[in-house]
């Protein structure tokens, strides 16, 4: 005689599988949505100072400006604002990586993304070696009246700067700075971004 | 409602229904509905479609940009180092603000002006292939750096130079018409990131191109 069969554990499966789509759902409800639920993990530094990123250490060198710049071997860009140019190495960690996006932000509380090593705003930063301090350069074109009190954001990626850290440099612009930047006649001579060797190392 | 105010309601429009042609009633329908819209702006002055007259030297707004197009020439040699023509340029020099609080980047900052009326206009930057001026798009160089302009800050004017390049077998031209778009600053449906986005020719006049003086 055959015995009955059993549709019991076929049940409890059906039963956990409905189970596990409420919990999801109600997972899915309870868990933030909202754009500052994905935002970057902000880290501030000052000139001089230190900020430890997920990829990497961030070290602000020196910030300066002008009407108008050079690269090494490059055209003078002349703006009808200033050149605000930011220098800082980045030590990357475990692998090698870079920072892609930069973003002004400004005295009215605007957000002025850039990004790309070329241009009239532009961030070089290529981590090749790991552990091995890279010196970086940002360049940002921007409106005078913007810049005292304004700092400088940098990050990874160009595309998406969400969940990851973020260095929040501030700028320590004042308006004295703007009124001696803007008198400049000279252009201000970029240095030239790459590889440091440990002698150069800060 | 109460049913005397229902017989009355109903005696008053089999009243109306005796003394009303069919088409009389729709006719005072619509009439009514016509006046009701005048409320919500039915009745205001119809927008004229179409750009709006642009004049040489004469400052327009154009979203995000305030735009003086001052003069147009044409030339064969840009005086750049390692720029080899491919035909004459045809240049529109202008003034651009960016009156926003976002910056405007290369493509639209390229798309701002289109010249219409011209034909064997160079389509890119690079390449061969010609056709009408409205599908060719524009180098925008700082005329006081000759720098490519592919960021524009918020609050900044800017001298610049639209640039296109035009087959040396046409005829040169004299004169084209500029037409210069606006751009709306919003959320995307795609991946939500806000950027310009919907360009919509708002000004667009007839410039004369003269030669433009070249150094020998």
């Amino acid at each position: 005689m055959r015995a009955p069969t059993v549709r019991r554990p076929q049940a409890t499966a059906g039963v956990l599988v409905v189970l596990a789509l409420v919990l999801g759902q109600w997972l899915h409800q309870q868990l933030p949505e909202r754009a500052d639920a994905s935002r970057p993990f902000e880290e501030p530094v000052a000139v001089g100072g230190t900020a430890s990123l997920r990829s990497g250490d961030v070290e602000v060198l020196s910030v300066d400006g002008a009407p108008s710049v050079a690269r090494k071997n490059g055209p003078v860009l002349l703006s009808p604002g200033l050149f605000v140019a930011v220098e800082f190495t980045f030590t990357p960690r475990g692998e090698s990586s870079s920072l892609r996006y930069g973003e002004l932000r400004d005295n009215s509380g605007r957000v002025l993304p850039f990004f790309g090593s070329s241009g009239r705003s532009s961030i070089d930063c290529v981590g090749r070696l790991v552990d091995r301090p890279t010196r970086c350069l940002a360049v940002v074109e921007a409106d005078p009246a913007s810049l005292a009190g304004a700092g400088l954001a940098v990050a990874p990626s160009d595309i998406d700067e969400r969940w990851d850290s973020m260095a929040v440099v501030d700028l320590g612009i004042d308006a004295d700075d703007v009124t001696e930047w803007s008198a400049r006649k000279q252009f201000l001579d970029l240095p030239q971004a790459g590889v440091m060797t440990r002698t150069e190392a800060p | 409602m109460t049913g005397a105010e229902d017989n009355r309601l109903r005696r008053w429009v089999l009243r109306l229904s005796r003394t009303l042609t069919l088409r009389q009633a729709l006719s005072a329908v619509a009439a009514l509905v016509v006046l009701a819209s005048g409320l919500f702006g039915g009745l205001a002055t119809a927008r004229t479609s179409g750009p709006t007259e642009l004049v040489a030297g004469e400052q327009v707004h154009a979203e995000p940009f305030d735009v003086t197009v001052e003069r147009a020439r044409w030339l064969t040699d840009l005086g750049l180092e390692g720029e080899t023509p491919r035909g004459r340029y045809i240049s529109v020099v202008a003034t651009i603000k960016n009156t926003s609080d976002h910056p405007v980047y290369r493509s639209e900052i390229r798309d701002t002006m289109r010249l219409h009326g011209l034909d064997g206009v160079f389509r890119r930057e690079s390449g061969k292939e010609t056709g009408p001026s409205e599908a060719a798009t524009p180098r925008v160089l700082v005329v006081a750096d000759a720098s490519e302009l592919a960021s524009a800050a918020p609050g900044l004017e800017y001298e610049v130079v639209f640039l296109w390049e035009q087959a040396e077998y046409m005829p040169v031209p004299e004169d084209a018409t500029v037409a210069v778009a606006a751009r709306t600053w919003r959320q995307s449906t795609l991946d939500d990131q806000y950027l310009w986005f919907d360009p919509t020719v708002t000004h667009a006049g007839s410039i004369a191109i003269e030669k433009a003086k070249e150094e020998s």
